[in-house]
């Protein structure tokens, strides 16, 4: 194993952005309501994730320091308890999602209400956070994962007009049937899953609970350059499946069973097995990011011991944080909350909030007291501020246009 | 610095820093490494010629309260802390001459359960992660 270039943080990472409970149905839904007309903000949000995500992971492996401590160094104590509040309460709706997300999942094929598998779902997640270990942890999910990989296989297999499809990605135009504001709420929730800042909160604590150094910097960018292009494609993917098969149909997506169907019509059976199992293990792994995005997040904070490198009993406080983060989702998925609705929102609220996350990782990426010779390019902070803007464009527009749509209707 | 009797390295002593930048809301390091609160705070001292110079660290719950401008709950909070704990010797207050280095992180030559900000970790660890099993082993 030690041969193998060690990038499933960056996967893993990714596909807790990209493609968890919101993002396959979010992903499916746009697919089949808007065909290839939005694919391009994957790709922009792609971009965004990568260039943050590398400054972040950079800052962790140079510095030792993870995202939630520089917001509270650059923001102070007011501003950072807002953001903290805002991210909290934003992670803790995409727990609730995740969670579900897994009960559902494994309903499909246990035929068992999926409420009855909320607390198996908790618990287990809660289980592996506190037992295994933090590397084993996200090789096996980052790798069950690639599952979802198939969603790509299934698009090659349809075999679309490639010359059509192209043209429609890079031509994009609103469909006649939908208004220009609901495209616009689309590309929003699009961007805020792309950019979601519990990616960047897991990534550089992820970096630091595998202590990367100086030393690390090449791990660092091939887990960044390869595991969120990675996320867009199988995000891609999933919407490209929704836009050749669900779209002709004129089938709607609004659950998650419907996003695995056109990889059943296309692969068969076993294809639909394999979805499954991919969509299985992208909600567990969303749903480890963001319980233990919660406690990295407040333990930071506060300048609390964290991480799972030390003794549970001497990160305590982290590790209550998790498990109230994780049994608060169990009680509000149980009450039968659709997840779906939840983690749209929650996508979209996180676009109001991200450049407070946003703002102080490119501060210290240019900061020598942290950073020494490694700060940052002038290129990186070219476009990093060219997206800085875009996020405050983006978190402006974001609560008028949700109200305008009635959040997409 | 003024105090003289401190021994702190000269070398270090009379830097002038922004505080805001480089000083508050950074990571407080024990001895042993382990994560031991943030720098909630800063005691000035004023000198006769009117320049001030930290004198010292300030940092637990109580303190954060007060800066972020609760006053009386975070007054009331430092009180509790002395009253449940009355043989404590926690502190809030990091006298400079702890303080090892300041960089990025802030090192002091003091453990983490000295300090304020560990009183709810001991308790938390006490009487309620430390009773799941498993809570004690290393990955």
């Amino acid at each position: 194993m030690k041969k193998v270039l060690p990038i499933f943080l960056g996967i893993l990472t990714a596909i807790g952005g990209f493609v968890d409970m919101g993002d396959l149905v979010a992903n499916a839904a746009v697919g089949a309501r808007f065909g290839f007309s939005l694919a391009w903000v994957v790709v922009v949000g792609v971009v965004g994730i990568v260039v943050f995500a590398e400054l972040s992971g950079r800052v962790a492996a140079v510095s030792g320091r993870a995202v939630f401590d520089l917001v509270r160094e650059r923001l102070g104590p007011v501003a950072g308890a807002l953001n903290l509040g805002a991210s909290f309460f934003i992670n803790s709706l995409t727990l609730v999602a995740e969670i579900a997300g897994v009960a559902i999942a494994v309903s499909l094929v246990a035929s068992v209400n999926y409420l009855f598998l909320i607390p198996v779902a908790a618990f287990l997640v809660w289980l592996v956070i506190w037992r295994m270990p933090f590397s084993v942890l996200e090789q096996v999910f980052g790798l069950l994962g690639l599952a979802l990989l198939v969603f790509v296989v299934a698009v090659v297999k349809i075999g679309p007009d490639w010359g059509d499809v192209i043209h429609q990605v890079t031509h994009p135009a609103v469909p006649e049937e939908e208004s220009v504001w609901t495209y616009c709420y689309y590309a929003i929730a699009l961007f805020g899953a792309a950019m979601t800042p519990y990616e960047v909160f897991f990534f550089s604590s992820g970096a630091v609970e595998e202590h990367w150094s100086t030393k690390d910097l090449a791990v660092e960018r091939a887990n960044v350059f390869v595991g969120f292009p990675l996320g867009g494609l199988l995000s891609l993917a999933i919407m490209a499946c929704a836009a050749l098969v669900l779209l002709p149909a004129g089938a709607e997506v609004d659950a998650l069973a419907q996003v695995p169907l056109p990889v059943a019509t296309a692969i068969g059976k076993l294809g639909l097995a394999v979805a499954l199992l991919g969509i299985f293990a992208a909600t567990f792994g969303a749903a480890l990011e963001t319980a233990l995005s919660a406690g990295y997040a407040i333990a930071q904070y506060f300048g609390w011991q964290w991480g799972k490198f030390v003794r549970p009993r001497d990160a305590a406080r982290f590790h209550l944080v998790v498990l109230v983060a994780i049994v608060g989702a169990m009680i509000v998925g149980l009450a039968g909350i659709d997840p779906v609705k939840v983690t749209e929102y929650s996508i979209v609220l996180s676009a109001a909030a991200l450049p407070l996350t946003y703002l102080p990782i490119l501060i210290v990426a240019n900061d020598p007291t942290y950073m020494g010779e490694r700060t940052c390019g002038r290129i990186m902070n070219a476009i990093a501020t060219v997206y800085l803007v875009l996020l405050v464009v983006v978190a402006v527009a974001t609560i008028p246009l949700m109200i305008v749509t009635r959040a997409g209707a | 610095m003024s105090a003289t009797d401190d021994p702190v390295d000269r070398s270090r002593s009379g830097r002038t820093m922004d505080l805001a930048l480089e000083l508050l809301d950074h990571q407080i390091v024990d001895r042993e490494g382990r994560l031991a609160g943030k720098v909630d705070d800063v005691e000035l001292e004023l000198d006769l010629d009117g320049s001030a110079h930290v004198s010292a660290l300030l940092s637990g719950p109580g303190v954060l309260m007060e800066r972020m401008g609760h006053r009386r709950f975070g007054r009331w909070r430092q009180r509790m802390e002395r009253v449940l704990e009355p043989d404590d010797d926690w502190r809030t207050r990091i006298p400079l001459r702890s303080v090892r280095t300041i960089e990025s992180r802030v090192r002091v030559n003091l453990d983490a359960a000295d300090l304020a900000s560990h009183g709810t970790e001991r308790w938390v660890g006490d009487h309620a992660v430390g009773h799941i099993p498993g809570a004690r082993h290393v990955d």
